[in-house]
Parts: C-alpha cells; sequence; structure tokens
C-alpha cells in the first residue's frame, strides 16, 4: 500500500519510550509500594492514591496545553487542514474503541477489563508515529502533520471515551446479568 | 460506583478545563513561541522530555494499584486480551487506511492541497498502526480499569510490536471467571 513493509522502526524512540515510560516508572512505583505497604496495612496507599489523583490530573492538563503550545504556529498556519485530519482520527478511535467494548460485552468480559480493552484498542502511540513519519517523508511532510493531529486529539477524544464508558457501565451490565441470570438453574 | 463517589470539581468540569487549557496552550505556542519552541525541543529521540515527567505524574498512580504478585491472574482475562489484540492488529490499521482513504482521498480532497495527500493518508495509517501509548495507563485508571489487565496488554502491545513474529499465545487457555478487584 504504501511500501509499509519497507518501514525502518525509529528503534531510538521504541527503546526510550519502553524505558521511559514503563520500566522506570514501573519500578518507582514498585519501590514506593512496597514501602508504603511496609507495615502491612494499606491505609497509606489509599491515601497516597487519594493525594496523587489531583496532582496527576492537573499534570494531563499542563501536558494538553504544552503539546497544543508546541503546535500553536502550526495550528494557526494550516487551521483548516488540522480540522479536516481530525475528523478521520475522531471517527477511528470511536470506531475502534466501540468495537471493542461491544465485543468484550458479547464474550461477558468484565466491565473492569473491557474499558481498557477499549481504549487500549483506540489509543495510538503517537511518539512513535511521529518519529516514524518524520524519519519517512521528513519534518514538513503532510505525514508528520497528520500524525501531529493525532497527538493533538489523544487527550480530548480519549477523555470522552471514559466518560462514555463510565456512564454506559449499567449498559454494559446488563447482558452480564441476563447471561449469568440464564445460565443459573 | 466508585468512579461516581470520586468526582470532584475537577472532573465534572473536565472538558470545560480541557478546551481552556487548548485555546491556552495555542495562545502561548503564539506569543511567547521561543519559550516554548525552546521546550519543544527538550527531547531525545523524539521523546519529549518534559512532557515524559508529567506522563510519569499521570501513571504512577494507575502503577501503584499493580501487584506483582497478582499479575499472573491476568490469564482469567483470557478473552479480553483476545478482543484487545484483535482490535489493535486487525482491526486498527485497516479501518484507518478505509476512512483516510473516503476522508482525505474523497470527501474532503478539494479542500486539501493534492500533492499532499498520499502523505497525509501514509501519516494516518502510521498513527493507527502504532500501538497504546502508556497515556493508557491514565485512562484506564480514570474508568477503574483492572490495573494489571492494562500493564499486561500495554506491554505485550510494546514486545508485539518489536516481535510481530511472536506467536499469540496468550490468548489460549480460556476461562469462563471474570471478576473486578476492589478499588485497589
Amino acid at each position: 500500500m504504501l511500501g509499509l513493509s519497507s518501514i525502518a522502526v525509529p528503534w531510538a524512540t521504541l527503546a526510550l519510550s519502553v524505558v521511559l515510560y514503563i520500566l522506570v516508572p514501573v519500578l518507582i512505583s514498585q519501590l514506593w509500594r512496597k514501602a508504603l505497604l511496609r507495615h502491612g496495612d494499606r491505609g497509606r496507599l489509599v491515601m497516597v492514591l487519594k493525594r496523587l489523583h489531583p496532582i496527576s490530573l492537573s499534570a494531563l492538563l499542563i501536558t494538553l496545553v504544552l503539546l497544543f503550545a508546541f503546535q500553536g504556529e502550526q495550528i494557526l498556519r494550516q487551521p483548516l487542514v488540522i480540522a479536516l485530519l481530525a475528523v478521520p482520527i475522531g471517527i477511528q478511535v470511536y470506531f475502534n474503541a466501540g468495537l471493542a467494548y461491544w465485543m468484550n460485552r458479547q464474550f461477558n468480559v468484565a466491565h473492569c477489563v473491557a474499558g481498557p480493552s477499549a481504549l487500549i484498542g483506540a489509543s495510538n502511540f503517537f511518539e512513535l508515529a511521529v518519529a516514524t513519519a518524520i524519519s519517512l517523508f521528513g519534518f514538513e511532510s503532510g505525514a508528520a502533520l497528520a500524525t501531529v493531529v493525532g497527538v493533538l486529539i489523544e487527550v480530548p477524544v480519549m477523555l470522552s471515551v471514559v466518560k462514555i464508558v463510565n456512564r454506559s457501565q449499567a449498559w454494559y451490565a446488563q447482558r452480564t446479568t441476563t447471561v449469568i441470570k440464564a445460565r443459573l438453574p | 460506583m466508585a468512579a461516581e463517589s470520586r468526582i470532584g470539581p475537577f472532573e465534572r468540569y473536565l472538558t470545560l478545563w480541557m478546551f481552556g487549557c487548548i485555546g491556552t496552550g495555542i495562545a502561548l505556542g503564539r506569543y511567547w513561541p521561543e519559550v516554548f519552541q525552546a521546550i519543544g525541543q527538550l527531547k531525545l529521540a523524539e521523546v519529549n522530555l518534559p512532557v515524559a515527567v508529567l506522563i510519569w505524574l499521570m501513571i504512577v498512580p494507575m502503577l501503584l494499584k499493580v501487584d506483582f504478585g497478582a499479575l499472573h491472574e491476568v490469564k482469567q482475562h483470557a478473552r479480553g486480551i483476545g478482543v484487545t489484540l484483535f482490535i489493535n492488529w486487525a482491526v486498527k490499521p485497516f479501518s484507518m487506511a478505509l476512512l483516510g482513504w473516503i476522508f482525505v482521498r474523497h470527501l474532503f480532497a478539494s479542500w486539501l492541497p493534492q500533492d499532499q495527500v498520499d502523505s497525509y493518508i501514509a501519516g494516518l495509517i502510521l498513527l493507527a498502526a502504532a500501538p497504546c501509548t502508556a497515556m493508557v495507563f491514565v485512562w484506564s485508571n480514570l474508568c477503574d480499569g483492572e490495573p494489571h489487565f492494562t500493564l499486561s496488554q500495554v506491554h505485550s502491545m510494546t514486545r508485539l510490536c518489536c516481535l510481530p513474529s511472536r506467536p499469540l499465545s496468550a490468548c489460549c487457555s480460556a476461562s469462563p471467571v471474570s471478576r473486578c478487584p476492589g478499588p485497589l
């Protein structure tokens, strides 16, 4: 289609992302968790999680400011192209999240698994996509711009998917309960 | 349930905050381009370091809930794993190619620079072919998702991305039991 088979994977980006976004935070969190649970009660862990909640939401909003600030000029230079490219990406996210959510419901998967499953199905590894597009087509290419639109809409669109997943819990549970009832003698 | 009880002013007006941040971001990038270009340049292999620190702050709460001793229990979510893998590798890149073809090549073609159409579609497909990001930890936490399931899936996506030929053995051994843990 695009010669996708011959695409050079940006290994540096991939490796650094795995170390930076998975290995290091997992290690820190696990050491911290161990320290909090040292005395055997979960009270301290619950308290830390409660305190971290607003911090992590603020970090999300600051990330959003930064992502748009980095692209501010680009957005003002060609707002129409960016808006138009956001349409297929948006539909793509809702379609894949919806399909994954619905399939999990059909297979009677627990809601706490169906939610992340739908979100993983919809989310894009934008750092990797941006790096690949730049290395293949160049910084000023249309491909790089399309991946940047993916970066811009990731946070707002995924937050709306989270909202839909939370609100549809009752609808999701309807099927699970009917199936359980049907299985009972 | 758990998600309802901790809704504060933050979550209630999240949409409002979000659009505020988008507007602020565009304005800051417009009026202090040097400052934000400089912050934007603080990156290693296309990974922006300030954003990476913010992502840490976002994902640590979910990772704190992960009990490595219980990680093997994700096997009981085999069907959920199967659906996730199917969507990511068998649906996502192809649905994006189709949507790119419909919208970029046909519906919106007259408003887009003609010489860039192929490039836009290539970018869209690259975006869809790249599996989920660490941000999924944040999304999962916000919808009370099972943290072990999310971690194992993000891990397997990254691994599958490196070794596309690895057999998808994870989705065998289906178990009919499925349960959600408590808030921790």
